[in-house]
């Protein structure tokens, strides 16, 4: 797929709204933003629509400590690979055991009432074992979830050092949406990433510590195969926002950027001027 | 625009780009209810921010980094009701429902939505909001180079998946 073809195809899913607002909405708008000011706001959200809620147990899993979340249930001859745990009307989700397969992650989703499909998508190292994304049908699909980070709203004692307080998600106990959420795991050689480092020089990627953005290919390269790198490509920018992939550029050339996509590969973005 | 009083620069600002920030947040957010509290708060924001405001293409891609800014504290929870725009809180709940009830099913909206957020920001500026690399650094708050490099990255990734939904549509379980 070519630049053009991917911005028309994203252009035509964008949502269509008809409405129109009178002159007079608009002007009674920017008047009370001038006038009032500040003085004008209250401060309580509106209650948000009405939602549909999940019949839930009443005997949901509180799970104080890892090991409790691996204790089999009746009827289930796997552990579970995610730990449900009841914080006010939300559920913290964390992942127990990085190593389980997506099924196993979505049926424990299920066995919640919660309509939430895992994918586990091949990512770069440092993304290997966190939930990367989620998506749905609507923004309101999404919109109920949060990411936590590692060590945010750990049970007990448990800091962003424990295995079992890593990346989380924060899901309302009457969610009603479907959705899918992303998961990352080590990439098999060849396979393409889902999610890379902004920079191949980010921490815990190839490049790490490498500092290569305004020096010259030909001092960059040779830095570049100081580290587990197979594969060197170069990208060109030819028009805004669209880039070519050469094989070779001329040593004189400046690097402006790089990026892993896959094992042992990484590409310099380069140009003949520096950025 | 220097040395403009400021009620009329504001208003000046404020006409020329309402319904380009009104459909910014429109595209972004469900509940037309919600959307008129995010667009009288990025419009506070100017008022009160007047003087940072920048002039020419730059002016639509600020006040656009403020809405997303403020659409992210809404949804955090953190958004206020307004007192200000009832009339236009009104008219955005009669005519503003979203349209779409079903979700689309298309190789290419499957893509989309299987991307990170980010990703899915940085081409819907693109394409739905048509903002070069430039304005687009200001919306994000990143270098045109970022912009660039980060574009390139999503385009990548959307073509991938867009080719592999194109070709397993027999096994699509979610219809």
């Amino acid at each position: 797929m070519k630049t053009p073809e991917i911005d028309a195809a994203v252009r035509a899913l964008a949502p269509q709204h008809t409405s129109t607002i009178s002159n007079a909405a608009w002007a009674e708008l920017a008047d009370a933003v001038v006038s009032a000011d500040a003085a004008a706001v209250r401060t309580a959200r509106a209650p948000r629509r009405p939602r549909m809620l999940i019949a839930l147990a009443a005997s949901l899993l509180i799970v104080g400590l890892v090991g409790a979340a691996l204790v089999s249930r009746p009827g289930q001859n796997q552990p579970q690979a995610l730990s449900f745990t009841e914080r006010g009307d939300k559920i913290i989700v964390r992942v127990v055991d990085f190593e389980a397969d997506a099924a196993r992650y979505t049926a424990d989703f299920q066995r919640m009432g919660l309509d939430i499909k895992v994918n586990v998508v091949p990512v770069s190292p440092p993304f290997v074992g966190q939930l990367s994304s989620f998506s749905g049908r609507t923004e309101q699909d999404t919109s109920q979830f949060r990411l936590l980070a590692p060590g945010e709203a750990c049970n007990g004692t448990l800091t962003a050092a424990d295995p079992g307080c890593q990346d989380g998600l924060e899901v309302p106990k009457n969610y009603n949406g479907k959705s899918t959420i992303e998961f990352g795991r080590t990439a098999k050689p060849g396979e393409q990433y889902y999610h890379t480092s902004l920079s191949a020089t980010d921490k815990g990627e190839l490049l790490e510590g490498l500092n290569l953005d305004g020096l010259k290919v030909g001092d960059a390269v040779p830095l570049v195969k100081t580290r587990a790198v197979q594969q060197i490509g170069y990208l060109v920018e030819t028009a805004p926002s669209s880039f070519d992939d050469r094989q070779s550029v001329p040593a004189d050339w400046y690097v402006h950027g790089t990026q892993t996509l896959r094992q042992g590969e990484v590409s310099l973005f380069v140009g003949p001027r520096p950025s | 625009m220097v040395g403009a009083r400021p009620r009329e620069r504001f208003e000046e600002l404020f006409d020329a780009h309402r319904d380009a920030v009104f459909g910014y947040l429109r595209r972004r957010m469900d509940s037309g209810d919600d959307a008129a509290d995010v667009l009288a708060d990025t419009f506070l924001v100017a008022w009160r921010r007047l003087d940072d405001v920048p002039d020419g293409p730059q002016t639509r891609a600020w006040l656009y980094g403020v809405a997303r800014r403020v659409l992210a504290n809404h949804r955090r929870g953190e958004g206020r009701r307004h007192a200000l725009g009832e009339k236009l809180r009104l008219e955005f709940s009669q005519h503003a429902e979203p349209d779409a009830t079903l979700p689309d099913d298309s190789a290419a909206a499957r893509a989309f939505r299987a991307l990170p957020e980010a990703d899915r920001e940085l081409l819907s500026l693109v394409a739905w909001e048509e903002l070069d690399s430039a304005q687009i650094g200001t919306v994000l708050g990143i270098s045109r180079n970022a912009v660039r490099i980060r574009l390139h990255r999503a385009r990548k990734r959307f073509a991938k998946l867009h080719a592999g939904f194109s070709t397993s549509e027999v096994s699509y379980e979610d219809a």
